[in-house]
């Protein structure tokens, strides 16, 4: 690729990982509640949130694409668990209750918009390209998961419960999101991307801003372990991983 | 394995176990495909809210075609004759089976007053159908330059008929004799529009 | 239907059939006219028009269950893009029509109720089995397609808020059913595995499409309500013609062979023999073929389907999962437009 000295090749290959398999999984889980969400017309919405996920990990595959020369259906459905960065919060399991599928999508679509935000000041000019202009298609995500928000936590007793129980069980999965990706370091000192502060607390902030007005609140922490941004995955993600290439993988190699 | 949310489901018959909860009320959306168009009403839908009626509207109406500007209103607004005095967006639908259109705007001190205003001054020489008004303060308008609604970053080919046709007929010439392609495309979506 | 601002017209009351109203009515239809939903209308035309739409609509939300199980294994980015969108915009199609069926009065709640518990009923042709990738592009080529057909015809209706809800679908339609031809091309161009699960599709939804438009016709067809008035404009057997003469010779030029089937209880064909009857009739310029299995079809339509249980149970477990967010967010609504 032009511009970009082979050196960074491998780390920005890494975060571009991250980016587009933890919206790659999101859009997979959320597009699976087509057809059978609470009410058709928040069925469409989801569904139309769901396919700009995957489109926005298609054209980040696309342009690892640019660098890699690998083939975008071959890096999203061809590749074995450890070599996928997603963080495990995006296929943990919803289990058919909206509450769940809201609190995930909240902490993903809130975290999404801040990391698209930085990388829109890569210095790289496709990468900065790309990620300005699905940053604007991000706010549409940020607004309409704060209609939810707002409308279950200050809906009635039960919803409140509900939510305020998804956003408890979701939020150590929420803080493995800020896990660094390996190679990001190197590109900080390239000049590549710019080190503008901790991201952690830039989206905690906006997090907490929204589910106070909701009558909220979420215990996320700066991530102590090592998950999913170096290939470790739960269960869930080994189950999702198989829904993902059940069809590819009878034969990997046809077109379909 | 069927996927997650599809798993366990259970076989249940009978009485339903949830009861009703109150019908949402119903919004009319309208939708401008192109600065200078005039906006045409699009369809309905149900939400329990203004926040919601346009959350939804924005995917559902939104989403099919370029779209830079839409206005949801409840219903019963548009066919209102009562109101306040101030400035009223105006819609005609010229014939049965139309679309409503947006217009202009009049100003006036209730519905009933805009609709007649309506009539002389968009629809006097001409027949029509029906009229809708609705107050400016009780439309929420959304404006695609600063609120997105139709997504163009990444391309939308998927979910048109155009986003196929060139790949198909490459893959019927392909497969098989001219002849035969063009004897099956000869009828191609006719009956579609 | 002249000219009129905002006439309110009450319904109910003109339900006492009016001889005159009929017969102004039956020759404002016949001439090429439209009703809309504040016009005076025979109740029969009302509740046949509700029915209709109902039972449409019924349709699409339960025919986004068979296709929705795959869309987490679509195997690429644009086929799981694609069928994405599908399956959406069936869901919008079942709730613009739920709409217009509303209109003519009915709640959604009430409809939803009716088909979750069985009271009313959805498209047949959903009871079958997709076991494997290859019927979901079958049903996206012939289904869509036969669809496509139907509701083509349906656009030329007399009910405004109908015939404008199906021009909207058509042009959905149109993608559905394109993406299906791209997929089945594919699948027949692919490796001979993906031939044969072409094949095996084909031959489970090759019956069900020309079932799709129902029962053949009765010699009053013509006479009947639903087409004197104008909500049918094509009777179920032009159409089903219609269909064979397009889709056969395109199926077979594809490589695909016209069978007729026998099938077990779980919708799986047992044996299989090419169409003896499929030719081309030089005299009537159609496809000759074989008719799908009416008794079957009967059995089926009556809830003995090899998925009728199975379609009807996810359709109300989501009804009653989202029970409580239709309740929260009507109890969380605020009433304020926003104007950004
Ligand atoms: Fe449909
Ligand atoms: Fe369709």
């Amino acid at each position: 690729m032009s511009e970009l000295n082979k050196q960074f090749h491998e780390p920005l290959l890494n975060v571009l990982r991250c980016v587009a398999d933890d919206k790659l999984f999101l859009g997979h889980r959320n597009s699976d509640w087509t057809g059978i969400a609470p009410i058709l017309e928040a069925d469409i919405a989801f569904s139309s949130l769901a396919q700009d996920d995957i489109a926005h990990a298609s054209a980040f595959y696309e342009l690892m694409n640019t660098i890699s020369g690998e083939d975008p259906d071959q890096i999203a459905f061809g590749r074995t668990a450890d070599a996928y960065r997603c963080a495990d919060i995006v296929t943990k399991s919803d289990d058919f209750n909206w509450a769940n599928a809201i609190a995930r999508q909240f902490y993903c679509n809130l975290y999404d918009y801040h990391r698209l935000l930085r990388l829109s000041n890569c210095t790289w000019a496709p990468l900065a390209t790309l990620a300005k202009r699905i940053c604007a298609e991000q706010t549409v995500h940020v607004d309409h998961v704060g209609s939810w928000i707002d409308h279950l936590g200050n809906g009635n007793d039960d919803s409140k419960q509900r939510l305020q129980t998804a956003l408890d069980d979701y939020a150590p999965y929420a803080s493995m999101l800020s896990e660094k990706p390996d190679g990001i370091d190197t590109l900080f000192e390239g000049g590549i991307l710019i080190d503008e502060g901790c991201l952690f607390t830039q989206w905690k902030e906006h997090v907490d801003t929204v589910l106070g007005t909701a009558g909220m609140k979420a215990h996320i922490d700066i991530p102590s372990a090592r998950g999913g941004r170096t290939g470790n995955h739960d269960d869930d993600f080994a189950l999702s991983l198989t829904e993902l290439q059940e069809v590819f993988s009878t034969d990997p190699l046809a077109a379909w | 394995m069927l996927s997650k949310a599809r798993t366990n489901v259970p076989l249940a018959t009978g009485e339903l176990q949830t009861s009703e909860v109150d019908a949402f009320p119903v919004w009319e959306v309208f939708t401008q495909k192109k600065e200078g168009d005039a906006h045409l009403h699009a369809g309905s839908l149900s939400a329990p809210d203004a926040s919601f009626a346009q959350q939804f509207a924005r995917e559902h109406y939104g989403q099919d075609q370029e779209c830079v500007s839409m206005w949801v209103g409840l219903r019963n607004t548009f066919i209102a004759k009562d109101g306040e005095s101030e400035t009223y967006e105006v819609f005609v639908r010229w014939k049965a089976g139309g679309r409503h259109e947006h217009v202009g705007k009049v100003e006036a001190g209730n519905g009933a007053e805009a609709k007649n205003k309506c009539t002389e001054q968009f629809a006097r020489e001409k027949e029509f159908y029906t009229i809708w008004t609705a107050p400016i303060s009780k439309l929420t308008k959304i404006d695609g330059a600063t609120d997105m609604i139709w997504r163009e970053t990444t391309d939308q080919g998927y979910r048109l008929p155009r986003g196929y046709s060139r790949i198909v007929r490459q893959k019927w010439d392909a497969l098989r004799a001219e002849q035969a392609v063009n004897a099956y495309q000869e009828e191609d979506l006719k009956e579609t529009f | 239907m002249s000219a009129s601002a905002n006439v309110e017209v009450n319904i109910n009351d003109c339900a006492k059939a009016d001889p005159e109203k009929l017969a102004a009515f039956e020759k404002h239809v016949a001439e090429g006219g439209l009703i809309e939903p504040n016009d005076w209308m025979p109740e029969a035309y009302r509740s046949l028009m509700l029915r209709m739409a109902e039972h449409h609509a019924n349709s699409e939300i339960v025919g986004a269950l068979p296709e929705g199980e795959w869309i987490t294994k679509a195997p690429s980015l644009l086929r799981k893009l694609a069928l994405t969108a599908k399956v959406q915009d069936e869901v919008g199609h079942g709730q613009m029509l739920y709409e217009v069926a509303q209109d003519l009065g009915k709640t959604r709640n009430a409809m939803l109720r009716d088909l979750i518990t069985g009271v009313t009923k959805y498209h047949n042709c959903f009871n079958y089995p997709c076991p494997t990738w290859a019927d979901i592009c079958m049903i996206a080529w012939l289904i869509d397609g036969a669809a496509i057909l139907n509701q083509g015809t349906l656009a030329h209706g007399s009910f405004g808020p109908y015939i404008r809800t199906m021009r909207r679908i058509n042009m959905e339609e149109a993608f559905h059913f394109k993406h299906g031809e791209d997929m089945v091309l594919t699948l027949m161009s692919g490796t001979d595995k993906q031939k044969q699960m072409a094949q095996e599709a084909f031959d489970r939804w090759w019956d069900p499409s020309l079932a799709f438009f129902g029962p053949n016709d009765r010699p009053d067809e013509r006479e009947r309500p639903a087409m004197k008035w104008r909500m049918k404009t094509a009777t179920n057997d032009e159409l089903r013609q219609k269909f064979v003469n397009r889709f056969a010779p395109a199926a077979m030029a594809t490589g695909l062979v016209i069978n007729v089937c026998k099938k077990d209880a779980d919708g799986l064909v047992v044996s299989k023999k090419p169409d003896p009857l499929l030719k081309h009739n030089e005299e009537t310029g159609n496809w000759d073929f074989t008719q799908p299995d009416w008794d079957e079809f009967i059995k089926v339509i009556r809830g003995n389907g090899p998925c009728n249980k199975d379609r009807l149970a996810l359709r109300r477990f989501s009804y009653e999962q989202g029970e409580w967010v239709r309740r929260a967010i009507l109890d969380g609504a605020t009433d304020a437009p926003c104007n950004n």
